[in-house]
């Protein structure tokens, strides 16, 4: 039950992370190209997780792929306020 | 040449709240008639658009300061902008658009049709624009 | 350990993004940005259920709780990217 929940959610993180790549495209501002490889890093740490036995999140590997995701996020927020328009 | 006759913070002003003809003839519209209500559809049929689109347009103008909107009996709408700066601003658009028709519908046109880049906007910290 | 205190900042950076959103929601009006909005709310909880569920010993297991609020997340989110991205 829990490894289809995983599978969904890798699938939709990856859903996600190609809409932001259309609009990174559209817009060529590269906030949005982070924005995509995060989720699409999270989707794939995701599907790994369901992969494995699915109780792993404790395990260094998930926890640091997702501190990376999610500091690629952060990233983003800092250079969109550092040089205000990077289009 | 564009460049050259329309002022960069007029320019920069169209730019960022302006996504269309229909959206700026509309503003226009009821610019010229700040003591009276418009409806969606009123204003619609003005400028020979859509409904929905008309009332998109509306809500939108709403949203950013440029009309008030009173739920009476349906949804309607009066010019009346936030800030005597944005009435000034959008005053010197209105006198532009009279004068110079073409360069400012090619300005509105070359814009990327999409407003997407609002979802990036929101991570600024700093509000450097209201 | 280091496992929770990290789930624990990718909670208060879902928070962050949530916060802008919907704060930039109310001032526009936009809705991918209360979709989005809501889907970080939801990655928030998602992040900080791991913790609660750390915290709450070996007994409890709030797993599935957690993904299905991590699905749900992310499918307000997909909603909000088809229909509203405009």
């Amino acid at each position: 039950m829990n490894s289809v929940i995983l599978g969904a959610i890798a699938m939709a993180s990856m859903v996600a992370a190609l809409f932001f790549l259309r609009f990174w495209r559209d817009t060529r501002d590269r906030f949005f190209l982070l924005f995509a490889i995060a989720f699409a890093i999270e989707g794939i740490n995701r599907g790994l997780l369901g992969l494995t036995v699915v109780s792993q999140e404790h395990e260094p590997f998930f926890y640091l792929v997702r501190l990376f995701a999610f500091g690629l996020i952060l990233m983003a927020i800092v250079d969109k306020n550092r040089s205000g328009r990077s289009r | 040449m564009v460049d050259d006759i329309i002022p960069e913070d007029v320019k920069q002003f169209i730019l960022e709240r302006i996504d269309s003809i229909a959206q700026l003839e509309a503003l226009l519209l009821l610019r010229d008639s700040p003591q009276v209500d418009w409806t969606a559809n009123a204003v619609a049929k003005r400028l020979y658009i859509g409904e929905q689109e008309s009332s998109v347009i509306l809500q939108r103008l709403c949203a950013d300061g440029f009309l008030i909107a009173s739920p009476e009996k349906s949804l309607v709408y009066r010019y009346h902008v936030r800030s005597p700066d944005l009435g000034q601003t959008v005053d010197r658009v209105a006198a532009l658009y009279s004068i110079y028709l073409i360069p400012v519908t090619n300005l509105i046109h070359a814009k990327p049709r999409t407003r997407v880049q609002e979802f990036a906007d929101a991570f600024k910290l700093k509000s450097d624009k209201d | 350990m280091a496992g929770l205190i990290i789930y624990g900042l990718c909670a208060m950076t879902a928070l962050l993004c949530a916060w802008l959103l919907l704060q930039a929601y109310r001032r526009s009006r936009y809705r991918l940005l209360l979709w989005s909005g809501l889907c970080f709310a939801g990655l928030t909880v998602n992040n900080m259920l791991v913790v609660v569920d750390n915290a709450l010993g070996p007994g409890a297991d709030l797993q599935t709780w957690r993904l299905v609020v991590g699905l749900l997340a992310m499918l307000v989110l997909l909603y909000g990217l088809i229909w509203e991205a405009e």
